[in-house]
């Protein structure tokens, strides 16, 4: 049946007008600890008295409830939509909680109407931020989600030092940059390891500032890949603003405020 | 449920666009998509109130629903939502009453169905949603 219009943009727009800030959190590809960052950083805005809400829109894999120790009982619904929970300050919305945890094997184009539907009928209200977690690649759910934001949000590249990864993470600036979307920076994770004062480069030595240099765009630092990690995890988001992972990171926010759409 | 906030967003955009185009509208037709499991009276009923109470409007408001269809990507085989209609009572309303709604996340997210449901033939979860999805504005009759 022919569809004249979706009401769905009118309702994104109307709850995106709330939002003073998007930030999209995005890489070339999997494991470069994207959902982590995504978390970490809601957290430490919160921390600084900010409003945050944090969407992950991996529908393949949604992490940051689980990071989060949440269950789909914490989603609230109400007759303007879902209402997030709230963790340590930050309001978290994942499809992991609807899903329940089973697999989520959404296909084609019904991964662009997945997205628009999170999109309208999640209720943050009014937050100084958004922290979207995208997922990785340059798939459907990415195109989309910055195609609807676009005009509003920044979005944060992410990358470690290893060859493979600067090669797509240079694939997913070319990309974003034709989409005409806002690139407030190139953030380098995993880049060093420090041990008894030692550093060390387990993925080799860091290439994000020339990859930012070639692209003309922001190099917003380096974060450490942080053996604290695994066990703050297992205790919860409190525990994760405390480790050195945090503590680089919070560096980075502060470079990143000045920058923000 | 969700219907007013489905409402809102219709009222709205139907206002941007009698707004861009100049026209006054006499009426809108709507269709529901069968895997929104949309409560038709409470939409009607938020409609009408927001049309008149946001905008001034005293406008005819039609309401249809598109049948769900799905389709196996496994086997090909294409079926109905009252065909796995039991599948989604099994996992979310068990112990349900005799009356009660069966509240189920694919309300809000139709493209969740392939979490809850398998082919009925093949028993496959890879499924695609041809038609019955989401709700949108048909047509806006003008004066």
């Amino acid at each position: 049946m022919k569809r004249l219009v979706d009401p769905r943009i009118e309702a994104i727009r109307n709850r995106f007008s709330k939002i003073k800030h998007t930030v999209m959190i995005a890489s070339g590809k999997g494991g470069v600890g994207k959902s982590l960052i995504a978390s970490t950083l809601s957290l430490i805005l919160s921390q600084r008295n900010k409003t945050v809400g944090l969407l992950d829109l991996d529908l393949h894999g949604p992490v940051t409830h689980v990071l989060f120790k949440l269950d789909e009982a914490e989603l609230k619904e109400s007759k303007d939509g879902l209402i997030p929970p709230v963790v340590n300050g930050v309001k978290v919305m994942s499809l992991g909680l609807l899903a329940r945890n089973r697999p989520t094997p959404i296909s084609g184009a019904n991964k662009r109407d997945a997205i628009r539907e999170i999109l309208a009928v999640t209720r943050w209200d009014s937050l100084d931020i958004l922290v979207i977690d995208l997922p990785p690649g340059t798939g459907d759910e990415v195109l989309e989600t910055v195609n609807l934001l676009r005009e509003k949000s920044s979005i944060i590249a992410i990358t470690t030092p290893s060859k493979l990864s600067i090669t797509v993470a240079s694939r997913l600036i070319d990309l974003l940059k034709a989409m005409k979307a806002y690139i407030a920076g190139l953030l380098e994770n995993m880049a060093y390891l420090k041990i008894n004062g030692t550093i060390l480069y387990p993925l080799g030595e860091p290439k994000g500032i020339e990859l930012a240099r070639e692209k003309r765009i922001n190099y917003l630092g380096k974060l450490p890949l942080d053996p604290e990690i695994p066990k703050a995890l297992e205790q919860g988001p409190r525990k994760l603003v405390d480790t050195m992972f945090a503590r680089e990171l919070a560096r980075v926010v502060e470079v990143l405020e000045g920058k923000m759409r | 449920m969700h219907e007013w906030s489905l409402a809102s967003s219709i009222v709205l955009t139907t206002k941007k666009i009698a707004e861009e185009k100049k026209v006054q509208v006499k009426g809108v037709d709507i269709v529901v998509g069968e895997l929104s499991q949309i409560d038709l009276e409470i939409l009607r009923d938020a409609l009408n109130t927001l049309f008149k109470e946001e905008l001034g409007w005293s406008i005819d408001v039609r309401i249809e629903v598109e049948k769900a269809k799905l389709k196996c990507n496994t086997c090909g085989y294409e079926f109905g939502f009252n065909e796995v209609w039991k599948q989604i009572k099994e996992v979310f309303c068990q112990d349900l009453e005799p009356g009660e709604e069966c509240e189920n996340p694919i309300h809000y997210v139709p493209e969740l169905a392939s979490s809850f449901i398998k082919c009925p033939k093949c028993g496959s979860p890879d499924l695609e949603i041809i038609s019955g999805r989401g709700v949108w504005i048909k047509s806006i009759r003008v004066g």
